[in-house]
């Protein structure tokens, strides 16, 4: 087979999402267990570095395929200085074959974003900034660890509006222990003050070992309700519609154009590339972990892949793609797995549909309202 | 045989038995300092941990007294706990004297006095011992006036000793010696031999522990049992030093153990009287009685895959407890399992550690049962201990219960709150008897149904730890029993269905209703947990729909991590009892089941 052949026999991928991972903090927040070190900033020079190397000999490993939108996420990338977020993004350009209109996100946590720095990330092509805002509250981001103030945040959009980034996300957090209703509803607000184009709200989550598991377990801390999380995540939907953010997923709410390819990419199975410490994969049905801790990955250990049946995959599919609000069209799944959703899960679906958290919506399966706050029990059923 | 002396130590729990026992076996020189361990005749773990004797044991000790001769001394251990009171009665059958050890600071209780009534019963000669003088709290005047008031002994016969250092052991050794007499019997007679004890041993098969009451025995005879009829040939004799020391015979007045052959204690019956097969004697040891089960409850495998470890872990356990009883059952909600009869509430604590702990199998325990005698409207009359069995109440004419004599000895100032406390156990009536100054015996008939929850822990707390309870078995009465169903989400669920006194049926149906609520996860829909009489609702609680299983965020393209919690969370569905269209875990059975009997 000629070269010719081959070049015009190859099938039209769809680009790829790119992710690289900054495990460095300045403290280490009570609720996170990310893969994120505080106290280890010497070791960036060394990071970016194998970073680097990494993206170059990944981008020829798979033939520098096209690439539709970056994400920097951490840990803080902001916590990179200029040069560093520069050679990494410059990396990127130089590895894979990025669009013109690509999207371009870095996670800043507000306090560490630099004038400096925002001009240089959006000199290197960053057009969207992603801010750590969490809630308006001091006595709220204490109990979260957050170092920031709320005038912090402000002053961030600022400095991000002035180097050039409109497309401006806010993280907001609630079920936060002792956070009121009262509380919830002076974020969202002064959240939608900021005219932000994107507002991710999460609800939130106790994960094992961190500090603020602990203190639940302990007592000293209480979580509310459920009742009364369900209420601040119905006040959130609520006040965002009226302010023309339209929610596409369970937590992510966006001005018209202004949804995040990269996360859609996610959750529509788009193959990605991680890289650096704890960084996943997504490429060629497998699913590619990087070493989770820093020295194991400055040392250059192995990451582990694991291939995807065709059961799972149809299964993530459901799992990724119910978190939209536009749920998983028939036709994409039965492109992708080649056959319909009702022939790959059969009588499963009828549990969910029956008890009135699943529904067909013209040809797409979608949670319902109800189905969105136990997608969980929905998945099991599926599973 | 005047050189022999049978005895045992009667004592209240903690009152320095065990103890008292190992001083007299190192005074003796029975064991080396490199054997000795404490509680040297307890030999199961559960029996050190709570400081309790469930076994009977003995040991020889020899023994030479102050004037030059030499003895041998029997030391049987018996247990101290109601439960076990008729492998007590064994016990004292084969003695002919006994310690009475009284604690020095807490003085005598019920236990105390209840065994004692027993020793007086077999025509024991008594010793009384005053034990921990030693404690700061220790009141020796007091407790001589209590052993005379509330005892009826000598108190100046009474041995004041500290078997934690060692002081007065000899007196006690000298008094064993001067004060209770050596055995009688016949060592021509035809053989009669008391068993009082049986243990199994994987290489020997069952050893029995007796005492030759008449004649002798031999490796090479054939033996007798005179209850169960059954022969056997005998293979080995000999005394208990700390370990099994043959010897060529046992004869009239000794204690030793015979080996036969036996291969599980369920084939013979402790108290039997053993006789030569070719020579036997004309009637056995009077006061033979069979070991009744007055508690019964199911057990099943927490696991329901685990029902064949059960199984041979409970035959197992029951080759060397002749007492428990078991046959198979079954629970729509927890799979196979098996009914079993106990002596008591104890005895069931123990087969269920025992079985968790030697056997390693997580047990759900159903809420103990009495059994009931019904006399049903036709005339026929039936027993039943197991709610699974109860007749439609419109079938039944009446029904009685088992009733108990409890002695309940306390502190002068608690006796209004410990009749109280009889009442609310629905006690028939109560005696009051002055002991010594500021000790006052309460006498109270009550059903045993209802001493079997917590009674014995709530008198603890009424008299903050000073009461004492014995009780016996006294009669069957007339009582108004009814059944009462638990039902989730209208589905009735049959391990939690329980017999109970009609006055009782609300309160511990409400307290099963909110123990399900808070023990069963949130589903999808709301539960009712309802508490039923025959299709009247007694008791209810509800769970709420849950309103919100969601993960917030997808962990950053971690897809795997979101997978395997889908599938920790599938895999926990699954471990669940599905009744109806309700997941149960196993842990609202134990929170239910458990906390009803604390």
């Amino acid at each position: 087979m000629s070269d010719y052949q081959t070049e015009k026999n190859r099938p039209m991928h769809p680009p790829i999402g790119l992710y690289v991972h900054v495990p460095f903090c300045v403290s280490k927040c009570a609720y996170c267990d990310f893969a994120s070190y505080a106290g280890r900033e010497t070791d960036i020079p060394r990071y970016v570095e194998a970073v680097v190397e990494e993206i170059i000999r990944r981008g020829e490993e798979t033939g520098h395929p096209m690439a539709d939108t970056i994400f920097l996420g951490g840990g803080t990338p902001s916590l990179l200085d200029q040069y560093q977020v520069t050679r990494i993004l410059n990396a990127l350009f130089q590895a894979f074959s990025v669009v013109p209109d690509a999207e371009i996100t870095c996670e800043c946590n507000p306090g560490t974003l630099t004038p400096p720095l925002a001009q240089a990330l959006r000199k290197a092509g960053a057009n969207r900034l992603s801010m750590g805002a969490q809630a308006a509250q001091p006595r709220l981001l204490r109990l979260l660890g957050r170092i920031h103030d709320w005038p912090q945040v402000i002053a961030s959009a600022d400095i991000a509006r002035q180097a050039g980034f409109e497309n401006l996300n806010l993280d907001l957090m609630f079920g936060l222990p002792s956070q009121t209703v009262a509380n919830w509803r002076e974020t969202l607000e002064a959240a939608i003050a900021l005219a932000p184009t994107h507002l991710a709200c999460y609800g939130l989550i106790v994960e094992e070992g961190t500090p603020i598991c602990r203190d639940i377990s302990a007592g000293t801390l209480a979580l509310p309700d459920e009742e009364v999380e369900r209420e601040m995540y119905e006040l959130a939907r609520h006040s965002l519609a009226e302010h023309a953010f339209e929610q596409y997923e369970i937590s992510n709410f966006a001005r018209k154009g202004y949804v995040c390819r990269h996360n859609i990419g996610c959750w529509t199975r788009t193959p990605y590339l991680g890289f650096g410490c704890a960084a996943h994969s997504f490429f060629n049905e497998c699913r590619t972990m990087n070493p989770s801790s820093l020295d194991a990955y400055l040392a250059g250990e192995e990451p582990k892949t694991e291939p995807i049946s065709q059961e799972e995959a149809r299964f993530e599919s459901l799992m990724l793609g119910l978190r939209m609000t536009r749920g998983v069209e028939d036709a994409d799944f039965a492109r992708m797995h080649g056959m319909s959703i009702r022939a790959a899960l059969g009588e499963k679906l009828d549990k969910p549909i029956g008890d009135g958290l699943l529904e067909w919506h013209a040809d797409a399966l979608r949670l319902t309202r109800r189905g969105m706050d136990l997608q969980n029990s929905v998945l099991v059923d599926l599973m | 045989m005047k050189h022999i002396r049978n005895f045992c130590i009667i004592a209240h729990i903690d009152h320095g038995k065990s103890t008292l026992a190992d001083r007299l076996i190192q005074a003796c020189g029975g064991v080396s300092q490199r054997e000795f361990r404490n509680q040297l005749l307890d030999s199961m773990d559960i029996e050190r941990e709570r400081g309790i004797t469930i076994k009977s044991n003995s040991i020889t000790l020899s023994y030479r007294a102050p004037n030059g001769q030499d003895y041998q001394l029997n030391l049987i251990d018996t247990p101290g706990h109601v439960d076990f009171s008729h492998e007590v009665r064994r016990s004292l059958l084969a003695c002919d004297g006994a310690l009475i050890v009284v604690d020095a600071s807490q003085g005598v209780e019920a236990q105390t006095v209840a065994n004692l009534y027993l020793a007086l019963d077999h025509n024991l000669e008594l010793l009384p011992v005053i034990n921990k003088i030693d404690l700061p709290a220790a009141d020796v005047d007091r407790v001589r006036e209590e052993i005379d008031k509330d005892l009826g002994l000598d108190p100046f016969a009474a041995i004041p000793v500290s078997a934690k250092t060692g002081v007065g052991i000899e007196d006690v050794l000298a008094g064993i010696v001067e004060k209770l007499p050596g055995p009688k019997g016949d060592p021509a007679g035809p053989l009669k031999a008391l068993v009082f004890d049986a243990q199994f041993d994987r290489y020997r098969g069952v050893i029995l522990q007796c005492r030759i009451m008449d004649g002798t025995v031999k490796p090479g005879d054939a033996i007798h049992f005179m209850h169960s009829g059954w022969d056997y040939t005998v293979e080995e004799v000999g005394i208990n030093r700390l370990k099994f020391q043959p010897t060529d015979q046992l004869s009239a007045g000794e204690v030793g153990y015979i080996i036969a052959g036996i291969k599980s204690v369920r084939e013979i019956e402790v108290g039997d009287t053993v006789t030569n097969h070719d020579r036997p004697a004309a009637e056995p040891i009077p006061g033979y009685q069979k070991a009744k089960q007055v508690v019964f409850s199911s057990i099943y495998p927490i696991d329901a895959d685990e029902y064949r470890e059960l199984a041979k872990a409970i035959d197992k356990l029951a080759i060397n407890d002749a007492a428990l009883t078991y046959e198979k059952d079954s629970s729509a909600a927890l799979g196979f399992g098996f009914r079993c009869g106990f002596l008591g509430l104890l005895h069931l604590d123990v087969v269920q550690e025992r079985l968790q702990r030697e056997f390693d199998i997580g047990l759900v325990v159903s809420a103990p049962s009495v059994k009931y005698k019904l006399t049903l409207k036709d005339g026929n009359l039936i027993e039943v201990d197991n709610p699974g069995n109860w007749p439609d109440p419109f079938s039944i004419a009446s029904v009685m219960e088992p009733y108990i004599k409890a002695s309940i000895l306390t502190p002068e100032e608690y006796v209004g709150s410990v009749i109280e406390l009889c009442r609310d156990y629905r006690s028939a009536n109560h005696k009051l008897n002055y002991l010594a100054v500021g000790r006052v015996e309460v006498l109270s008939e009550m059903p045993l149904g209802e001493v079997l929850f917590d009674f014995y822990g709530k008198l603890k707390t009424v008299t903050r730890g000073y009461g004492s309870f014995d009780y016996a078995i006294i009669d069957y009465r007339e009582t108004d029993v009814v059944k009462v169903e638990i039902l989730i989400n209208q589905e009735p669920v049959d391990t939690l269905a329980y017999l109970v006194h009609r006055d009782k049926a609300r309160a511990r149906a409400l307290h099963y209703c909110e123990q399900l609520a808070e023990a069963i996860p949130r589903h999808q829909f709301k539960i009712p947990i309802q508490g039923v009489i025959g299709g009247k609702i007694i008791a209810r609680s509800t769970i709420q729909a849950y309103r919100k299983d969601v993960t917030a965020k997808c962990y950053g393209g971690d897809v795997t991590r979101k997978k395997k919690l889908l599938e920790k969370q599938k895999k926990g569905k699954a471990k669940m009892k599905q009744v109806g269209q309700v997941q149960i875990p196993q842990k609202a059975f134990i929170s239910v089941l458990s906390a009803d009997r604390k």
